[in-house]
């Protein structure tokens, strides 16, 4: 991979060897196909300018995701409860879209506290995840299930650059999230609370339809992560 | 391509196109530089659009060469206008220049 820097540099070369070469086979030696050449080089030397003076920071941070999902998975071993399908609350239910998990969930949970670990009935955890950040990062997310798809392309996609394409659709009583393209490296065998693509989705859905939704099943099928979710 | 930043193919991809525009004009045997900086133009905003999106801070880089490039293609569909509609008084602009 080319370090940023490397790239200004790169740019910054180009860019005067192409402007001076152009108005030299230009205006003096009046060559015009030479000077075609040049001004393309000069358009591309623009590009790489600009692409490489854009923020310092990386586009796709995958050691920080794995790091934040080994510490998901610790939690959730330690109290037993990681391999247990969560649930996912809307702002107005918990102050924040959050994941819930917990043994005891016949009845969604109201007006839960904002911490970790929640008792009352059977133990229960009550976690801010990467989707719940996104949502505020990025300015919140609109109603309904084409307000969810489009914030999901921007900040899988786009943001993060961690899937090819996402889809949302309705089948039923069910939304189905289809991802293609995912990255193998920040899922690794996931259970279904710790897959960072379940813990973006769940609180995007949730938020933009307003009401608790339950994961219900995660499958994968050859380059596609199907996630299933029931509005409660 | 899993693993290549979508801006990395982007400049590569917008490389090849300049690359083969210019290589195709030249043996065509065209000698109008507009016409080579307009398809490098409209072969940079065809490569935009179909890698968009991308990450949030190279996007709001890139909006800067639209408007620019934008502005130049401009400028060529307006010189090409006033040639075909006024070329006399393109001439005495171009004269005064």
């Amino acid at each position: 991979m080319v370090r940023p820097g490397t790239l200004k540099w790169m740019g910054l070369v180009l860019f005067a060897v192409s402007i001076s070469s152009f108005l030299t086979s230009y205006f003096i030696i009046g060559y015009v196909q030479l000077s075609a050449v040049f001004a393309g080089w000069l358009l591309l030397s623009i590009v790489l300018l600009l692409v490489s003076t854009a923020g310092g920071y990386a586009a796709n941070p995958v050691s920080l995701i794995q790091s934040y999902r080994h510490v998901v998975r610790q939690v959730l071993e330690e109290v037993g409860l990681h391999d247990i399908n969560p649930l996912f609350l809307p702002s107005r239910i918990s102050g924040f879209p959050s994941m819930y998990i917990s043994l005891d969930l016949e009845e969604p949970p109201e007006n839960l506290p904002r911490r970790l670990f929640i008792f009352g009935g059977g133990l229960g955890v009550r976690l801010e995840t990467l989707g719940s950040y996104l949502i505020n990062e990025l300015g919140g997310v609109g109603e309904g299930l084409s307000s969810a798809e489009a914030f999901l392309r921007s900040s899988l996609q786009s943001y993060l650059e961690l899937v090819r394409g996402v889809e949302v659709t309705e089948a039923g009583d069910d939304i189905l999230v289809k991802i293609s393209g995912f990255n193998r490296e920040v899922v690794d065998r996931d259970p279904p609370p710790v897959n960072i693509y379940v813990q973006v989705a769940g609180p995007v859905l949730a938020e933009s339809l307003d009401t608790p939704v339950y994961l219900r099943e995660l499958s994968q099928g050859g380059k596609h992560l199907l996630l299933s979710f029931t509005m409660v | 391509m899993d693993g290549v930043p979508r801006t990395s193919i982007f400049i590569v991809s917008l490389a090849t196109a300049i690359a083969l525009i210019s290589t195709i004009l030249i043996i065509l045997g065209e000698l109008r530089l507009d016409v080579y900086i307009s398809l490098y133009i409209l072969a940079y905003y065809v490569l935009r659009a179909l890698y968009s999106p991308f990450p949030r801070a190279v996007d709001r880089r890139l909006r800067i060469s639209d408007v620019l490039f934008f502005i130049v293609f401009s400028i060529i569909v307006a010189y090409r206008v006033m040639l075909i509609i006024a070329p006399e008084v393109l001439m005495e602009w171009l004269a005064a220049v």
